[in-house]
């Protein structure tokens, strides 16, 4: 028998971890807080948790996600590679960091001016504060308003911490589920964010008072983190969450940091188990609900949540649009971090592609703004045919590559990696399969009430990417039904824009609590028209490209 | 309050496509109707035209087609003879089927030499399918296409390989079917890709894939009937014939299991299986019938009204 395993050091970090026999290496980084990317939560698919091991270890060496040379050099996947015996180093390797996202995004509200009417009006000693949250799924973002007066304190931003457990929801709910602790884990990681973004807050405010109230708006799965209940239904049929709406709480009850602990925490009610109080504050902030034209609404993420109506109704609808426009499923992906493309365009005649880089240094992939106008600008310049292949145009600008013939978007001397940015034909059919998901969602939403895409007046697009995306490459592409570029708004982030009008005003908490039972879920896998409005998606433009040409001519190459 | 009159027919008209012939031959033209099948309104200027099968490889006939077409197999130019001069097909496909790794692995060399026989012991059209393994098409299609001193019809193009066969086809001025597994967002995607290459539209036939009757037929009815009402309604992309194999419905158990005593006599059976899957397709609306018993050709001809 072996030594006794010893300890476990991280490396650039420097902090040791006692080494627990059976236990993975990922896991020990989780246990030390040590940052460490894992977009699948530890079930070895993504590849991404690559770390340098000096020491005696086992597994970890997945033929698949790396080459003989980086096995030989010492390279493994953290989530399957285990302490034999002894001391062992562990380095991160820089693309397994996870990036800081600095980037503060806000959010538009359009649902029109209205007088200050706050939450609650405590007569405390010191000035009385509130807190609106958007608890993303890979970020959390805040802001602190004076509850005297309405006024914005301060803003911020973190990495949701709950992104070691899995990049994805699901990948979270299965990770509650299948670790020891793992939903208690993943609940005090929500919560030590949280609190960590409100004490910045606090920290950045000119004003200091005491926090009486926190709107909080997030998806299904983290609100119900949040309130300490288990997600695991939904991710089974019928796929209904345990609750949709959660009757505000003292701090102190979900466990919050003393500074928000007597403060009476709101929580956006759920719509459904894949449409949740994030999508109810972006219908607040962009006050569809209150305009009698009809209105659609995009959020577009993992899961592309669309809503389609106006005061009187509204439906809504979650389509698995996939992750190719956060970087996933998509070789050269990445999220919207510096040193990722965030445009593209190509250069008919030549096929080369020109490019600009967040944070302006050389890029290392793409992110889904990038990613779009990639395919966008492929297809206008003739590269790729209607059903996303590529054409006998721009073939000096590929070479074959282990997943077949493979455009070169960034040659490796420019790159930041050492390596081509390459983007394949695999990588365009997973953009085809997230948007024509995305598009027949709101397809299927017309069909539903029967009505024609004329009589949408106003398109949402809720959303980070939602707010960079190149609106001309997305109806390039079809992402989103033929509907005339002018009647487009980007909301930004209107989950948080929601939850600060909510708490500036308390009608429109009311109208969110109403809008929970006042709008219909649609539930597309029982809806038998959905996979043909699919079918019919997966083509540049659309199957339909008469509809796109004749609205949208101007603006598109159809 | 004013009520909408109901349009007295269709906007559109489908393409006609004409199937050339060799010299002495009659070309075939089908399609330039402004309205659907078994309706006494509109113009229906061309009827279906049936035409038969030949088939390389090894051939297993059930009994209804073994004492038929069994003399003839594994010679295609006397078949070809047979099915344009005797049976009356107006129409040969000619699959080379033969040229599959799995059905004897026929060289392509050896597969356009039988289309060059064929083309020479007939004078009727011609429409040439491959052999259904895409590496081994994408070498046979092109080598046909030159093969070919008249113009046929090559099938088939679809997602994968369509450049390759609409490429072909372009450069030696033959015609192609376009091919979409039952399904009308499908065909028409395929059709607007041809488009997109510059592929003219009056030499485009649709294969739906059908199904024999009993294992998918009613999914081919509604899928043809459906590419007919788009492209009458003006979709241009589905305005194109419509070719039905009836070869599935020789698969049926019921076309040819002879150990069924109480099912009837095995012969007639399977024909008649042929023949209802045939009348079907008819009746949703195809334009093109392939079919494998030589009797079918007359009375599916005689079905073929309009």
């Amino acid at each position: 028998m072996a030594d006794e395993t010893g300890s476990i050091r991280f490396h650039p970090d420097g902090v040791d971890v006692p080494g627990i026999p059976g236990e993975s290496l990922l896991a020990h980084a989780l246990r030390g807080g040590i940052p460490l990317l894992s977009p699948c939560g530890g079930e070895s698919r993504c590849g991404k948790c690559r770390v340098l091991v000096v020491g005696k270890t086992q597994g970890g060496e997945d033929p698949g996600a790396l080459t003989r040379a980086e096995i030989a050099a010492g390279i493994r996947l953290a989530c399957r590679c285990f302490p034999s015996s002894g001391d062992i180093s562990v380095t991160i390797l820089p693309g397994s960091r996870p990036a800081r996202l600095t980037a503060y995004l806000d959010g538009k509200d359009l649902a029109g001016d209205e007088p200050f009417l706050p939450l609650s009006r405590a007569a405390l000693g010191s000035v009385p504060l509130g807190v609106a949250l958007d608890l993303g799924t890979s970020t959390l973002a805040g802001t602190l308003v004076d509850l005297s007066d309405g006024s914005v304190l301060s803003r911020a931003t973190a990495d949701n911490p709950q992104m070691a457990c899995g990049e994805d929801l699901i990948s979270r709910v299965v990770f509650a589920e299948e670790t020891t602790g793992g939903f208690e884990l993943l609940r005090g990681r929500l919560l030590s964010g949280v609190d960590g973004l409100v004490r910045r807050l606090l920290e950045a405010s000119p004003v200091p008072g005491e926090v009486t109230d926190v709107v909080a708006a997030g998806n299904t799965v983290i609100s119900h983190f949040l309130y300490g209940i288990s997600p695991s239904p939904i991710r089974r049929p019928p796929y209904h969450p345990v609750r949709k709406e959660y009757p505000a709480v003292p701090g102190e009850t979900l466990g919050t940091a003393p500074a928000t602990a007597r403060a009476m925490w709101r929580i956006f009610p759920s719509l459904g188990g894949f449409v949740g109080g994030d999508v109810v504050a972006g219908i607040l902030a962009s006050g569809m609900h209150r305009r009698e034209e009809v209105s659609l609404l995009f959020d577009v993420g993992t899961n592309g949540e669309v809503v389609l109506g106006n005061r009187d109704w509204r439906i809504t609808c979650s389509s698995s649009a996939g992750p190719a426009f956060e970087g996933g499923e998509v070789g050269c992906g990445m999220r919207a971090y510096p040193g990722a493309i965030e445009s593209v365009r190509i250069e008919p005649e030549t096929a080369a592609a020109e490019w600009t880089v967040i944070g302006r240094g050389r890029p290392a992939g793409l992110c889904g703004s990038g990613i779009l106008d990639l395919c966008a600008e492929l297809f206008r310049a003739g590269i790729v045919d209607r059903a996303g292949r590529f054409t006998s145009r721009g073939a000096g600008r590929r070479r074959s590559t282990e997943r077949g013939e493979a455009f070169v978007v960034v040659p490796r001397e420019k790159s930041a990696t050492g390596c081509d940015v390459v983007f394949c034909e695999s990588d365009l059919k997973s953009v085809l399969r997230t948007k024509a998901a995305l598009c027949a969602a709101a397809e299927a939403l017309l069909a539903a009430v029967g009505l024609p895409r004329e009589a949408v007046a106003r398109v949402y697009i809720a959303g980070g990417f939602g707010n960079f995306l190149d609106l001309r490459s997305a109806l390039t592409i079809g992402l989103f039904p033929p509907i005339s570029l002018a009647r487009f708004a980007p909301l930004g982030n209107a989950s948080l824009a929601g939850a600060l009008g909510a708490l500036r005003n308390r009608r429109r908490w009311k109208e969110a609590l109403s809008l929970a039972s006042g709008t219909l879920y649609h539930d597309l896998s029982s809806d038998h028209g959905f996979m043909e409005l699919y079918q019919r998606g997966l083509f540049l433009p659309h199957t339909d490209e008469e509809s796109y040409r004749s609205v949208l001519a101007a603006e598109i190459r159809a | 309050m004013s009520v909408a009159l109901p349009i007295p027919g269709f906007p559109g008209r489908i393409f006609a496509v004409t199937l050339p012939a060799g010299p002495g031959g009659t070309p075939v033209t089908v399609g330039g109707q402004n309205a659907l099948p078994l309706l006494p309104e509109g113009e229906h200027p061309n009827a279906p035209a049936v035409g038969m099968e030949v088939r390389t490889g090894p051939l297993e006939l059930p009994p209804a087609l073994a004492g038929t077409i069994g003399p003839f197999a594994g010679n295609p130019a006397a078949m070809a003879r047979k099915c344009a001069g005797d049976w009356g097909a107006r129409f040969l496909f000619l699959s080379l089927a033969g040229c599959h790794p799995d059905a004897g692995g026929q060289s392509v060399s050896f597969g356009a030499a039988v289309v060059r026989e064929v083309l020479s012991a007939t004078p009727a059209p011609v429409i040439v399918g491959g052999c259904g393994d895409e590496e081994v098409d994408a070498l046979l299609f092109p080598a046909v296409a030159e093969a070919a001193l008249r113009p046929v019809f090559l099938s088939y193009a679809e997602e994968k390989n369509y450049r390759l066969v609409a490429g072909a086809a372009l450069a030696y001025g033959h015609g192609v079917v376009s091919w979409s597994p039952i399904d009308i967002n499908m065909a028409k995607q395929m059709n607007l890709l041809l488009a997109d290459l510059g592929f003219p539209p009056d030499r485009v036939l649709i294969d739906p894939l059908t199904g024999g009757l009993g294992y998918g037929m009613e999914y081919t009815f509604s899928i043809i009937e459906r590419i007919r009402l788009a492209g009458l309604s003006g979709d241009a992309a589905l305005a194109r014939p419509v070719l039905c194999h009836l070869g599935d419905a020789w698969k049926a158990r019921e076309a040819t299991d002879a150990s069924e005593g109480t099912w009837g006599d095995v012969d007639a059976r399977g024909r008649r299986w042929e023949e209802t899957t045939g009348l079907a397709c008819l009746a949703a609306g195809a334009d093109l019938l392939v079919c494998r018993h030589p009797s079918n050709v007359a009375r599916l001809s005689g079905a073929a009204w309009r």
